[in-house]
């Protein structure tokens, strides 16, 4: 009997090296095999989708990506989502970030894209910085780059992240502030998405969309609710759901499974730890 | 003295906060341009604020350092870190070349290979692997806390456990496979349906709620700070 309730105590408390092994082998074994389940749409998602695919060519979309590398895993892929659909759109991208080591891998990610739309018929000349896409690099002031780019953007952004001057680039043609812009939206690590609803459109009114991390996509459901945000793309589920609506399946589909099935490792691990704390409490009692 | 660290800071506090309240009511080309010369000013001092923050931060390590305070080697971490950065990206510059191509025998292009900087290098390998690895460490930690902590101690936390289960399946593919019931006769499945609407409605009143709260605390705290009630921002240092 007393080895019984040994055997209870020690497996409600379990070693955490053991759990740490098998959060590694839930990760690692549906990357290894490669299986993949279809993705649910949730209507947040859809409406951005939705809003981008409604602009004409040549339309002006800005995606803020406020997030640095901690954030890669979650928001780099629905920052190339986000770029693929607005390219394969034929419209104009601009980016920049809040975030001091985020500017680097906006670079990145339109290098890609130049990359990957080198033989693309709608751009018979290849992807081209300061023509098709403007990085602005990173913006000092946090909230006020943000009033600034509302007043005018060629002074909130002089120049880009190479140092080129804006103000005669091409892509700036018809763009004076931020009510020029057709869309924008800000996938943020933080609360960037505050200062946009507080500080971006209600002074300046255009269309905001959101795209967060998981774990915080909560905070912005009354946003949505009250239209200041048009859609919410939530954590890696959510840039799955794009990349699946844009037809570019790419890195979030085929984390998919590894998510799901670390999800449905904690709930095993926190079914069975309260199994054995009510059977431990039984026996106390 | 006084004038200088008591009663300047406030007067200033005071005429900006009323300035700036007063700006955001009145639409005219006067008032954006003086919104457009204060942002500037905004985004100027915050830029000093950066120095003041690595002043910070290398003044925080040389201290420790000196006194060889449990730990100090991180600190040792902290400054090679910064100045190989820093010099690194002064030196070298900060953005990399453009690709170079590759060509074959025949002198044609058959690819492109990038160029690094030492700071893009270190960035690109070092800085980003690094923080992807912090963050990504959260998943063990989370795990073993759940299974630690997660108990179905009373009422209520029986209501959170229960609520997590269905948000941590319904916010997965796993989730929708393993529950593929569709009510209503449709072709919305129960199990994504129930998350949203847990979201949508008691999630987002609690966080509605929260956000009033703070709204209201952030008025609270402006005006105790624009009228001179609220002094804290100006630190310590005595009268």
């Amino acid at each position: 009997m007393e080895e019984k309730a040994n055997w209870m105590e020690k497996v409600s408390k379990l070693d955490r090296r053991w759990i740490f092994i098998m959060v590694a082998v839930a990760v690692v074994i549906p990357i290894i095999l490669g299986t993949s389940f279809p993705v649910n749409i949730s209507p947040s998602v859809q409406s951005s989708y939705n809003y981008i695919n409604s602009l004409p060519q040549g339309s002006t979309v800005m995606i803020v990506c406020d997030y640095d590398p901690a954030s890669e895993a979650e928001l780099y892929p629905m920052t190339l989502a986000l770029f693929r659909h607005c390219f394969d759109k034929g419209l104009r991208v601009y980016s920049f970030t809040l975030w001091p080591n985020g500017a680097a891998l906006i670079e990145r990610a339109f290098d890609t894209m130049k990359m990957e739309y080198a033989d693309n018929p709608l751009y018979p000349n290849g992807l081209q910085s300061g023509v098709n896409y403007v990085n602005f690099g990173y913006g000092v002031g946090g909230a006020l780059v943000i009033i600034a780019a509302g007043q005018d953007m060629r002074t909130a952004f002089s120049t880009d992240y190479r140092g080129n001057a804006t103000g005669s680039m091409p892509i700036m043609e018809g763009v004076a502030t931020l009510s020029d812009i057709d869309y924008v939206i800000d996938l943020a690590a933080g609360s960037t998405i505050d200062w946009w609803v507080a500080y971006g459109v209600q002074r300046y009114h255009f269309t905001l969309g959101a795209g967060c991390t998981a774990v915080s996509a909560t905070q912005y459901y009354p946003y949505l609710q009250t239209n200041q945000i048009n859609g919410l793309i939530g954590g890696l589920k959510g840039a799955a759901e794009y990349e699946q609506l844009a037809g570019h399946p790419d890195r979030a589909l085929a984390g998919m499974t590894a998510q799901s099935s670390v999800h449905a490792l904690i709930i095993v691990l926190v079914v069975i730890s309260n199994i054995f704390y009510f059977l431990t409490r039984k026996k106390g009692r | 003295m006084q004038l200088v660290k008591k009663h300047l800071p406030i007067a200033i506090a005071f005429i900006m906060g009323v300035l700036m309240f007063l700006q955001f009511y009145i639409p005219s080309k006067t008032s954006n341009d003086f919104l457009e010369s204060v942002t500037q000013w905004d985004r100027i001092i915050s830029a000093f604020a950066l120095l003041l923050g690595i002043y910070s931060l290398l003044n925080y390590h040389y201290h420790k350092l000196r006194k060889r305070v449990e730990g100090w080697g991180f600190s040792v971490v902290i400054y090679v870190g910064f100045f190989a950065m820093l010099l690194s990206g002064l030196i070298g510059g900060i953005i990399n070349p453009p690709p170079e191509p590759v060509l074959n025998s025949a002198g044609a292009i058959i690819g492109q290979v990038e160029v690094y900087r030492p700071f893009m290098w270190m960035y690109d390998f070092l800085f980003v692997p690094m923080q992807a690895t912090m963050f990504s460490i959260l998943a063990f930690y989370i795990a073993s806390a759940a299974y630690r902590a997660f108990r179905a101690r009373n009422k209520e936390a029986t209501v959170l456990l229960i609520t997590a289960i269905i948000v941590m399946l319904g916010r997965v593919p796993l989730g929708a496979f393993l529950i593929s019931y569709k009510p209503f006769g449709g072709e919305v499945e129960l199990l994504p349906w129930f998350t949203e609407w847990i979201l949508n409605n008691p999630s987002m009143a609690a966080q509605r709620g929260i956000m009033i709260g703070i709204g209201l605390g952030v008025i609270s705290t402006s005006l105790r700070i624009i009228f001179g009630i609220e002094r804290t921002y100006m630190g310590g240092g005595g009268d």
